[in-house]
């Protein structure tokens, strides 16, 4: 009896592609289109002027009305190809997981091979049966094998075939005119429909799932702005029209820029702009500590003008869309949209931990600059309670709008620190937030509806607080009997003292100042540092895992009093170093 | 801090509370950008040495590795006075169990690190750790889905105050020592 052993599999062709980048040119494509559509939409518009007769202004209407026409076009056009950019990214992706796993199964192949031919000059007569099923069972692997690297080839081939094609097709302007001339934009039907703001996310969320893939891609391209920062659309929607938005504003006012045309307020823009790109930027830089992927980043908000230029922008590390626990940390005095890095930052910190503490659990950590905190010439803003007021029904939207999107039940913990504590807490008093704790970090008084931490509507268990011993700010909540609350000033409560019955948590810094001062207010979302730990055990929901602290206290005779002020602080790892 | 100071403290201070920031009185190192620099260099090559050597100690593997600037202390808000390099990975290996963690800190010591004990680091999870010439090394063994998380880290250096902002917002952008996924033909 003669076995032949089966021949090598293929070899699996080196696939050198970069899915991410094509999703980059998808969004200049994007950008582009939307470009080009403002300019279409411009001609017929604010490029009119009926005041103006004449033989001049007939001819001006007449020669402005083609270009009108074929920017539409050409915005159609763009809009097509990008679509069909997206859909190769798309795939190409599939094709680099296949190619890994085709390695993969071809390592153990061979290893099987080499076993078996190792084994060959071995085998006893009354064993070659068995050795020559093994050698057929193997050679029929190796065969589908081969089968699968044929079909990666080919489909590859083919879907970059379509996608040149895709292009060629629209080559010159003559074609892109044919095609595309007078056609009416799906985007102008879909956005007719839209329902308005007052509906509420829901209703958003309904129309958006009713519109086909082909009329939200047109409203992506005609125009992000109308969904960019609309409660309701899904995250990822909301980052692609936010990036296309943000990329229109980094290339017309660098433009400006450069021929040094800015005005004034276009510079805080154009300022608000790179922070903005900046942030996402350092979230596409990290690494998730548990899988080694790159950390998802979304564009949730971006309006870089609003608040008279302070700008509102939301920037999330991790996919608002599909992950079990979401933090939203809202900041405090002196904060605005510039800022948005070093806020993306702390988001980055506490996504980091949660990951590390929590491995099984993904999340995604909102830094939320939703509000218009005190800063610059509002600063007073700070020691009263209207600009939280305003910011809490931000948040309040803002969750709204996250619960809209999810079909499943995701936690919710919002997270304010400082001023941002004052605007979480008013949110909670003052609005239905469907939200499962809150976490109140170096606050100066959570409002002052929250008389105790069972005001904030999800049972006082469910409420945290970070306060550090040497934290100045968290010692400007009102204590006892005798405080700023009776004549109607400061935040509110101290949400660490024990009559207002929250979990107070251990947050205090190994390199904790001497005295009560301003930087250990910044410590809250360091790496290995006792709050951090703590803020990301509450978001995972491992309450037993939180380290708690002995509330502050204000006896009838002698001063308020911290007993973290004597505990020596600990060190917690959030890296995964030790 | 008694009852009425506070109340004084509270209405006076918590207009102009944050806008005055600690920014650190260290002058810093001049050379501390060169320092750091070199850092890069040595923390990386102390982790292409030992991490895969942590990782054969256990039947597994470098699954990735990527390192980053960090800060360590912090003195105003959203700014640190000092940094240090960090190259942090993770090594799978099938069979670890809570003995591993042993034979992880066996290892790292067998490379030249002066390690601190085994200890349970929270719940499931269980740290090795040490310490050679100024680099800190270790990691965390997770023992209900055994994979290892692994970090090596340089000295926190002072950087100049003028040059803090650039540091806090430096990337690496060769930060990859093992990447996670690989698209070479096989």
């Amino acid at each position: 009896m003669t076995v032949t052993l089966p021949a090598p599999p293929a070899t699996v062709p080196t696939l050198t592609c970069d899915p991410a980048s094509v999703e980059l040119f998808v969004t200049d494509l994007l950008s582009a289109s939307a470009q080009i559509d403002d300019l279409g939409t411009f001609v017929p518009g604010t490029a009119q002027i009926p005041a103006w007769t004449g033989d001049d202004s007939v001819t001006y209407h007449q020669e402005i009305k083609p270009l009108g026409t074929r920017a539409d076009a050409m915005s159609l056009a763009l809009r097509h190809v990008s679509r069909r950019a997206s859909q190769h990214a798309t795939a190409l992706q599939g094709f680099v997981t296949t190619h890994d796993d085709l390695v993969l199964r071809r390592a153990t192949l061979v290893s099987e091979l080499n076993s078996l031919r190792l084994q060959a000059p071995m085998i006893p007569p009354e064993q070659l049966d068995d050795f020559g099923a093994d050698c057929t069972q193997l050679g029929n692997r190796i065969a589908a094998f081969d089968t699968d690297v044929t079909a990666l080839v080919t489909d590859l081939g083919a879907e970059e075939d379509e996608m040149v094609a895709a292009f060629t097709r629209l080559q010159t302007l003559d074609q892109v005119e044919k095609r595309y001339s007078g056609v009416p934009d799906p985007a102008d039907a879909a956005l007719a429909d839209k329902p308005p703001t007052s509906a509420g996310p829901a209703a958003v969320r309904e129309w958006w799932d009713s519109l086909t893939p082909a009329e939200q891609y047109a409203i992506l391209g005609a125009s992000p702005g109308s969904i960019g920062n609309l409660d309701g659309i899904p995250a990822s929607v909301r980052d692609r029209a936010n990036t296309v938005a943000l990329e229109r504003d980094l290339a017309m006012l660098e433009l400006l820029e450069e021929r040094d045309q800015l005005t004034g307020s276009e510079k805080e823009h154009l300022t608000n702009a790179r922070a903005t790109e900046k942030a996402l930027a350092d979230v596409d830089d990290h690494v998730d500590p548990i899988t080694g992927e790159p950390v998802t980043s979304q564009l949730y908000i971006y309006d870089p003008t609003a608040f008279n230029g302070d700008g509102r922008v939301a920037v999330v590390a991790g996919d608002l869309d599909a992950a079990d626990n979401l933090a939203v940390i809202t900041p405090g005095f002196s904060n605005d949209a510039s800022k948005i890095p070093g806020i993306t930052d702390n988001a980055l910190n506490l996504y980091e931990a949660t990951r590390v503490l929590g491995p099984d659990q993904t999340t995604a950590v909102v830094a939320w600059m939703g509000y218009d905190a005190p800063d610059g010439w509002d600063s007073p803003g700070v020691a009263f309670e209207q600009m939280a007021e305003n910011g809490a029904e931000r948040l309040a939207d803002t969750i709204d709008g996250i619960n809209a999107i999810r079909d499943d039940d995701p936690r919710i913990v919002p997270v304010g620190h400082s001023y941002g504590s004052t605007t979480t807490g008013t949110a909670a008093t003052d609005h239905d937030m469907d939200v499962d704790d809150f976490v109140l970090l170096g606050s100066p008084g959570p409002g002052d509806s929250a008389e105790h931490a069972s005001d904030l509507g999800v049972g006082s268990d469910h409420v945290w607080v970070g306060s550090n011993s040497k934290d100045i700010v968290a010692d400007l909540g009102d204590m006892g009997w005798v405080n700023k609350g009776n004549v109607e000033l400061g935040l509110g409560r101290d949400p660490a003292e024990d009559d207002f019955g929250a979990n107070r948590f251990r947050a205090e810094a190994t390199d904790r100042g001497m005295g009560d001062n301003f930087g250990d207010h910044s410590k809250y979302f360091e790496h290995n540092s006792e709050s951090l730990y703590n803020v990301a055990q509450i978001v995972n929901g491992h309450y037993d895992e939180v380290s708690s602290a002995d509330h502050k206290y204000d006896p009838l005779f002698g001063g308020p009093t911290d007993p973290e002020k004597d505990r020596d602080p600990g060190t917690t790892d959030t890296e995964g170093h030790n | 801090m008694g009852r009425l100071h506070r109340v004084t403290l509270g209405i006076g201070l918590v207009v102009v509370a944050l806008a005055a920031c600690d920014g650190g009185s260290t002058a810093g190192d001049p050379d501390a950008g060169a320092r750091l620099e070199d850092q890069r260099t040595e923390v990386r090559a102390t982790a292409l040495d030992v991490a895969p050597a942590l990782a054969a100690a256990v039947g597994g593997r470098v699954t990735f590795m990527s390192g980053e600037w960090q800060g360590c202390n912090i003195v105003e808000q959203y700014l640190h006075r000092n940094f240090r390099y960090s190259v942090s990975g993770r090594i799978d290996a099938a069979g670890l169990d809570e003995a591993s963690v042993e034979v992880l800190s066996a290892a790292l010591e067998q490379q030249g690190f002066r390690t601190s004990a085994v200890e349970p680091v929270g719940s499931g999870r269980i740290g090795f750790g040490g310490e050679r010439d100024g680099l800190e090394g270790g990691g965390t063994l997770y023992v209900e889905n055994p994979f290892v998380l692994f970090g090596f880290s340089g000295p926190c250096i002072d950087v100049p105050k003028g040059e803090r902002e650039t540091w806090e917002r430096r990337r690496d952008p060769d930060k990859d020592l093992v990447p996670k996924r690989t698209t070479s033909g096989g």
